[in-house]
């Protein structure tokens, strides 16, 4: 049965606009899905996205688990004979597809221009601003020994962030549900359910396909990101390692009225540091690879540097405000200020971009377990 | 007759050690002339023979190695030279110092003697050198021969049937580009070239004209131009020119012929052809409504497996196609073209070009089979294709669909044909495709009418670069003919040959099969129904000797009575089971030189075998394979190379025509009683004298199962 | 003023260089070969059939010697090289370095000296697949027949047991380089083409594997005077192929190696496909293509081949070539396209099909001759009288080759016509008036 096609060129030249002009050149010999570690027999990648960008065909490249099924490791673009950088286009994709299925939509779009960038640090700075001023802290700062919770309560900053990142959550989960039934669409099978959840949960914490991506050369010639896998498992549980501090912190104020600054001495304290030092240095190694390999790093737009920035900034400024405090210099309640913008933009905003990821490959993953799976049990 | 012959033995390359050369040039001695030996007689002694000839030996015949080494050496003008292998095929493939060996070297050297005494000096027919070149078509081929033809002193006519010259080159919009970075369309540059034609010197265009018949031969054809067609009144006048380049050039393939793809049903369907013209004319609009066409599909209808694939043209059509979503995507900013292709055929730099295209991301490439095509209530069109690379069929609406249709040459009827007088007809032989035949890979301009050399499409499908070209390498060929036939020489591929065949007429029947097989239509018959040589016409194969089947026909250095002598001289041991003779008449081109090659491999093979090389399997007569046998050798083997649709034959039919020489010798056997298994044609490739020994031992088995022929002696 | 010349110089004897000079002369020119090899006929003298025939290249390479041979007006050297090109159409300086051949013209070819010779060489003929001795014939068929010393194997006068074992003095191991200087009025360059450097395709595994072979070496494993006499067998273990695949652009079509398309490639593999299917007939063939280049008539031939059910052609490029260390067989990894579907085949012999880059890419002879990136001659006002045939302009088939070199030879002679016309005109300012400022027709060439 013939479908209708409406190529969409409008889509196509967003494509190339996001850093994938070299797609028209691929002539669909599928070098790319041969060399792809990951992309499987049965369903090999990013040939056909190729041609389905190059003819504007939207739905189908969107609704379609393989654009997130690749992680990056950069094998298409070192071997395709026409130098049309897969990986770029299937970048491109993401970032294009973070934005489609963004729920509010507007915030998919905040997110990939730069443009907006005020507006969004203006939101924290406006409402933690006015709570500071209904405080008095806004124009003195707490005299003493530097304590945070004197220049603002504990309690203020988690309802703030609790209810932010509330509303963040729905809009993930609207929007992973959104993707999952373009999917459907698709494969025209509509409303099956997730299956093999846990297993994919596994190989996501294993970092399965990760490594995958180092596993049998395709040839002697070098390809990018052969580090992906260390790199990525670093800042992973380092952050993981974040997230068991704050809520350990949080519980052990409400829970047991355990209040802050604990010693240093602390093992929450210290997975803390430890998980920031991971989370730092596999940024540094990020950013670094990203700058020295530019010809093989495949694209890095803005986003990119974005989500870098802002995860990095974080860190440093929680480090900063520790050493301060410590130091025992007042400047510290500024830069807690500033730390917990980033916090804010970090858990908020974030997940309308790069962090979406978090989202939509796990939702990719466990699409394409489920579609396999099901497969299996027809036959 | 007074020959004085000259006889060198060389003992040189291991000659010396296998046979007796003292028994050899005893043999010799009652020729009365000059017998020397030598060591090499290529080397220094070479100077022995050069002092005979000039001392009166006008017959040199030199047992030494084979005649495809040592040519220039072994030229002594003035002597007729013969060459006896008893290097490749004695010495080096026949055990040393046996008699079998030993009688095969004397009977080889008489063979030569023989030969030698026989042959008679050519005399060279010079009758017939006018020099002017006749160009048929005035197309981009057309021009280019005229062009340089005329560059390079031939004086040139040109005749066109339209009114002006160019032909489909004139009406292109742009053509894909031909140079580095092979990114940018090109104008045609036909109206320069027919500028520059026009200010050539020696060169007469004759418009509105067409050659009506052609007759004679190379060095002096009469071709008939008739003038002026409607308007002017026609004129008709006859010209006498010595070469002829037939460039006349192809039309479109008949629209019935993509009925289903919607051409001549849907108005919006058009011809690639068609487009060029939309594109000159400045807007590409749909026919229907005359509206802009933005959404333009482009078929190649090239992919194996569909029925109106194209065998004229496949190898333009996916650059024209490329050439045209250009056109269509310049026209318009909004344009959208699409590209359905089976194999995207851009070879050479061409990728370069189909590179740049896809730089346009408003030209969309896949491959795909159309199966349907409907029309629209508005007249859009609805494509339904299979095999794409998105995956499954799809549907596209387009407001034009354009057909790379093929380029049909003229040559497939009498469209372009010249009227030819000639008894086997007045078009040119043509392969299947309806391409002038000839030897298309190595010797693509040799057509089987000799001073007729086809250019253009007439020839393959091209574009106007490779036209170009065609055009200058036909009139070479066109100009070389004058030179060769002017000289009384033969064309390719015995290249001055001086010798043709003659006819002792008082013994012809006028059966006229020499006029019938002559690949070249070399002959006519006249009123009396004898047959008339045109001898420049003629390629000195000798097929017309195998033919006739009274062997009046014969060369002056390749005659009935030669072979036969030959033949003669092969001594015939009797009542000896173990001595079986066997002839073996090679192809001088391919199995003669496979035999050396077996010897320069040092391959070995009975000694049982006399091989005498002829011009042509198709020249031997079935009567000298009965002589043969009625001589009482135990065996004929011919040896040649493939016939059929990848023929080798160099004479195009000689291995062809041999299955009917065969068929009489059979019928010869059978009349002596004699069994069918003794006479053998073996197909052996130049590249195959691994194969030869296994061939020729299986053969003398046979007949040594068969048994001696009873023949003998008698 | 410099004398006009009537003679062509050719650079190359190949199919397209002996065409052009062949062509020249039997139209009246004295031309001069220039040829790299010990021997003429260049890449198609190692080709064991052509497309679409399947007939022997030598069928009529056997013709055009035999025309060489007896057409006085052609001469040639081989082993020599042109260095330096120097002044205009109707009269160049040509300087030719001779490289010494240690045999000279008193060579019988009786191969005495191989019987004696004890240094071993790779048969650069056969692309490296067997031995010859440093004294060796090229090939069988070799035209000139006359034998040859690699001097980066021979021993030279150390050894000189050829010397001694030679009846004739054919032998001159102290024969040294010259340079000579050939003047012409005007130039065809046929210098023709190389395989590509298939070790440079760093994930087909060829230099690894040594069942992973070149389009170029088939030809040599099936033509009866190669290294194994004919037979298609693994060079790894001597076993007979069972299947074989075919991988188009290897090289070709590919910014990371050649960017053009190398045009024969597809019908050469479709050919070496009927020779394995002929020899062994259960054997199989699988060819893998981006495109399936098989331009006009050509298409019929691809028809022909793969009517037989044991030849397919698939599109998907083939990505990556491994070891089954089980089974000592190789893998070959491609997407099938129209399926999209991944798959790994088991195979005994991969054929790369190479492509062709032009002699002259890393360096031509010094003076006008220009060339694109790739290296391939291009028409050029400053290369006026010197005209470019064959694959030193692109990848070209035979046909397209001998077609080409035809129309180069008319070229050369043109040229050679004009400069004698612009000379007279040059001569008789009185006769400019009289015919209209054409200064008179070219004067019809000479007769042999």
């Amino acid at each position: 049965m013939a479908t209708l096609i409406q190529p969409d060129l409008e889509f196509k030249r967003a494509i190339i606009g996001l850093d994938a002009h070299d797609l028209t050149a691929c002539y669909q010999c599928g070098t790319c899905s041969a060399v792809c570690p990951i992309s499987s027999a049965d369903n090999p990648f990013p040939r056909k996205e190729m041609v389905w960008v190059q003819w504007g065909l939207k739905e189908r490249v969107l609704g379609n688990p393989s654009i997130w099924m690749c992680h990056q490791c950069g094998t298409c673009n070192t071997y395709c004979p026409r130098d049309a950088k897969p990986a770029n286009v299937m970048a491109a994709l993401r970032d294009y597809s973070i934005a489609h299925y963004a729920v509010p939509p507007f915030m998919g779009k905040a997110l990939n221009d730069p443009m907006y960038l005020p507006l969004l640090f203006a939101v924290p700075a406006v409402i933690f601003g006015a709570v500071l001023a209904w405080l008095g802290n806004l124009t003195t700062l707490p005299e003493g020994r530097i304590v945070f919770s004197k220049f603002i309560p504990i309690m203020y900053i988690e309802v703030i962030f609790m209810l932010a990142i509330a509303l963040t959550a729905i809009g993930e989960v609207v929007a992973g549900m959104r993707y999952w039934r373009a999917m459907d669409a698709q494969a025209g099978r509509n409303g099956h359910g997730p299956r093999r959840v846990v297993a994919t949960v596994l190989e996501i914490l294993r970092h399965t396909r990760f490594r995958q991506c180092n596993e049998e050369p395709v040839g002697t010639r070098k390809t990018y990101k052969s580090h992906l896998h260390a790199t990525h498992l670093l800042i992973f549980y380092g952050f993981l390692g974040l997230v068991i501090t704050t809520t350990s912190v949080g519980i052990g104020i409400y829970g047991f009225g355990y209040l802050t600054p604990w010693p240093f001495w602390h093992p929450v304290k210290i997975l803390g540091n430890v998980s920031g030092a991971a989370v730092i240095i596999a940024l540094c190694v990020f950013l670094w690879r990203r700058i020295a390999d530019s010809t093989r790093a495949g694209k890095s737009t803005y986003s990119d540097w974005l989500f870098l920035a802002i995860l990095l900034l974080t860190t440093l400024t929680g480090f900063f405000c520790q050493w301060l405090r410590l130091a025992g210099l007042r400047v510290a309640y500024p830069m807690y200020f500033v730390h917990l913008l980033l916090i804010f933009f970090l858990l908020v905003y974030v997940p309308y971009s790069k962090f979406a990821h978090l989202v939509y490959r796990t939702v990719a993953m466990v699409y394409a377990a489920s579609a396999a799976a099901s497969a299996r049990s027809r036959t | 007759m007074g020959k004085k012959l000259g006889t060198y033995v060389c003992s040189g390359c291991g000659i010396g050690g296998a046979v007796d050369l003292d028994k050899l040039t005893a043999s010799a001695a009652k020729t009365g002339g000059p017998v020397r030996r030598s060591t090499a007689f290529c080397l220094e002694d070479a100077q022995l023979i050069r002092a005979d000839v000039e001392g009166g030996v006008d017959s040199v015949v030199i047992a030494a190695c084979s005649g495809r080494v040592n040519t220039d050496v072994f030229r002594f003008p003035g002597a007729f030279v013969e060459r006896v292998n008893l290097r490749e095929q004695v010495a080096w493939s026949h055990t040393p110092n046996h008699e079998e060996t030993q009688s095969l070297a004397e009977d080889y050297l008489q063979m030569g003697l023989v030969r030698a005494q026989k042959a008679t000096p050519p005399s060279p027919y010079t009758e017939a050198n006018e020099r002017t070149v006749l160009v048929v078509g005035g197309g981009a081929a057309g021009i280019a021969a005229a062009l340089s033809a005329a560059r390079s002193g031939a004086p040139v006519v040109l005749v066109e049937k339209d009114s002006s010259l160019g032909g489909y080159a004139a009406r292109l919009f742009r053509q894909y580009p031909s140079r580095p970075p092979y990114a940018a369309l090109e104008e045609t540059d036909v109206a320069a070239r027919i500028r520059e034609l026009r200010s050539t010197p020696g060169v007469r265009v004759m418009l509105h004209s067409e050659v009506v018949s052609v007759s004679g031969q190379p060095g002096r054809f009469t071709a008939r131009i008739t003038s002026g067609r409607g308007e002017t009144a026609e004129t008709s006048r006859e010209i006498t020119v010595g070469a002829i380049v037939l460039a006349t050039g192809w039309r479109p393939e008949p629209t019935d012929k993509y009925e289903r793809y919607g051409l001549g049903r849907f108005k919006n369907v058009v011809s690639s052809m068609e487009l060029e013209a939309r594109a000159a004319r400045g807007a590409i609009t749909r026919p229907s409504d005359g509206r802009p066409a933005t959404r333009v599909a482009f078929l190649l209808c090239d992919g194996q497996g569909d029925d109106a694939h194209l065998p004229y043209g496949g190898n333009v059509t996916s650059l024209i196609a490329l050439k045209q979503a250009l056109y269509v995507r310049q026209a318009r900013e909004d344009a959208t073209a699409y590209v359905f292709y089976g194999d995207m055929q851009t070879p050479g730099q061409h990728e370069y070009f189909y590179r740049s295209v896809q730089d346009d991301p408003g030209v969309l490439f896949s491959q795909g089979q159309v199966r349907a095509i409907t029309e629209e209530s508005d007249g859009s069109l609805g494509l339904d294709v299979s095999d794409t690379l998105m995956g499954g069929d799809i549907r596209l609406v387009v407001d034009l669909v354009v057909l790379a249709t093929g380029m049909v040459p003229s040559t497939v009827d009498t469209e372009g044909a010249l009227g030819l007088q000639y008894l086997q007809g007045q078009n040119l032989p043509t392969t299947k495709f309806g391409f002038a035949d000839s030897h298309f890979i190595c010797f693509p301009y040799e057509t089987r009418r000799t001073g007729i050399y086809s250019a253009g499409t007439v020839r393959q499908a091209m574009d106007v670069t490779m036209a170009v070209r065609d055009g200058q390498a036909a009139a070479l060929k066109a100009m070389q003919s004058i030179e060769k036939s002017s000289a009384g020489q033969a064309v390719h591929p015995r290249v001055g040959d001086l010798s043709y065949p003659g006819f002792f007429m008082q013994k012809c029947t006028s059966c006229g099969r020499c006029t019938q097989e002559c690949p070249f239509g070399a002959l006519e018959l006249n009123d009396k129904k004898n047959p008339v040589l045109n001898t420049n016409r003629c390629r000195r194969c000798g097929i017309c000797m195998g033919a006739c089947p009274v062997q009046i026909i014969s060369f002056n250095d390749y005659s009935v009575d030669m072979l036969a002598s030959m033949i003669k001289a092969v001594e015939i041991p009797e009542g000896n089971e173990d001595k079986p003779r066997i002839l073996v008449l090679a192809c001088e081109n391919d199995a003669y030189p496979a035999l050396d090659m077996a010897g320069i491999q040092r391959l070995q093979y009975p000694a049982s075998v006399r091989v005498i090389p002829v011009r042509c399997l198709g020249s031997v007569n079935s009567i000298l394979i009965a002589d043969a046998v009625s001589r009482g050798f135990d065996g004929v083997a011919l040896l040649g190379c493939r016939a059929g649709e990848d023929y080798q034959c160099h004479f195009i039919r000689g291995s062809e025509l041999l299955d009917t020489r065969m068929d009489n010798a059979r019928e010869t056997l059978g009349r002596l009683a004699l069994e069918p298994e003794r006479v053998q044609v073996m197909e052996v490739a130049i590249s195959e004298a691994d194969r030869l020994p296994g061939l020729l031992s299986d053969f003398v088995e046979t007949i040594k199962r068969v048994g001696p022929n009873p023949m003998k002696g008698f | 003023m410099r004398d006009l010349h009537r003679s062509i110089l050719v650079i190359g004897g190949g199919i397209a260089g002996v065409t052009a000079a062949l062509e020249a002369a039997e139209a009246g020119y004295d031309v001069t070969i220039v040829e790299k090899n010990p021997y003429l006929g260049g890449r198609v003298a190692q080709l064991y059939q052509y497309f679409p025939k399947l007939c022997p290249p030598y069928c009529g390479l056997e013709i055009n010697f035999r025309r060489i041979k007896d057409n006085p007006r052609v001469r040639f050297h081989t082993m020599a090289e042109v260095e330096r090109i120097g002044g205009e159409p109707g009269s160049f300086d040509v300087t030719v370095r001779l490289h010494p051949r240690y045999v000279n013209d008193r060579c019988t070819a009786c191969n005495a000296c191989v019987e004696v010779c004890p240094v071993d060489r790779p048969n650069q003929f056969n692309f490296g697949l067997g031995k010859t001795k440093a004294i060796y014939l090229a090939h069988e068929m070799a035209f000139p027949m006359k034998y040859a010393i690699d001097e980066s194997a021979c021993k030279l006068t150390e050894c000189a047991r050829c010397v001694a074992a030679c009846e004739y003095g054919a032998i001159d191991l102290t024969m040294q380089p010259r340079t000579i200087t050939l003047q012409a009025g005007a130039i065809v360059v046929a210098t023709g083409w190389k395989p590509y450097d298939a070790g440079r395709i760093d994930n087909l595994g060829f230099g690894k594997y040594p069942d992973v072979i070149t389009n170029v070496m088939m030809e040599r494993l099936a033509a009866p005077n190669g290294p194994t006499r004919g037979k298609i067998l693994r060079p790894s273990n001597g076993q007979e192929v069972q299947t074989a695949v075919f991988i188009q652009c290897a090289g070709s079509r590919d910014v990371n190696h050649l960017g053009y398309c190398s045009g024969i490639c597809c019908l050469a593999s479709l050919k070496e496909a009927t020779y394995l299917r002929q020899r062994n007939p259960e054997s199989r063939a699988h060819i893998f293509y981006i495109d399936l280049r098989t331009p006009g008539t050509y298409e019929f031939f691809a028809q022909k081949v793969l009517s037989d059910e044991r030849i397919t052609a698939q599109k998907g490029k083939v990505a990556r070539v491994s070891a089954d260390p089980a089974t000592g067989k190789l893998v070959v990894e491609a997407e099938d396209i129209l399926s999209a579907e991944k798959f790994a085949l088991p195979v005994d012999l991969v054929v790369l099909a190479s492509g062709m880059v032009s002699s002259l890419a890393e360096g031509a002879p010094a003076g006008p001759i220009a060339l694109d990136r790739d290296g391939f001659v291009v028409d050029a006002p400053t290369a006026a009288g010197i005209f470019a045939a064959g694959c030193a302009k692109g990848p070209f088939d035979v046909a397209t080759s001998v077609q080409d070199a035809t129309a180069a030879a008319a070229l050369a002679i043109e040229t050679i016509q004009m400069a004698a016309v612009e000379r007279r005109r040059g001569f008789a300012g009185a006769s400019r008036a009289a015919d209209g400022g054409h200064g008179g027709r070219p004067e019809p060439p000479m007769l042999n």
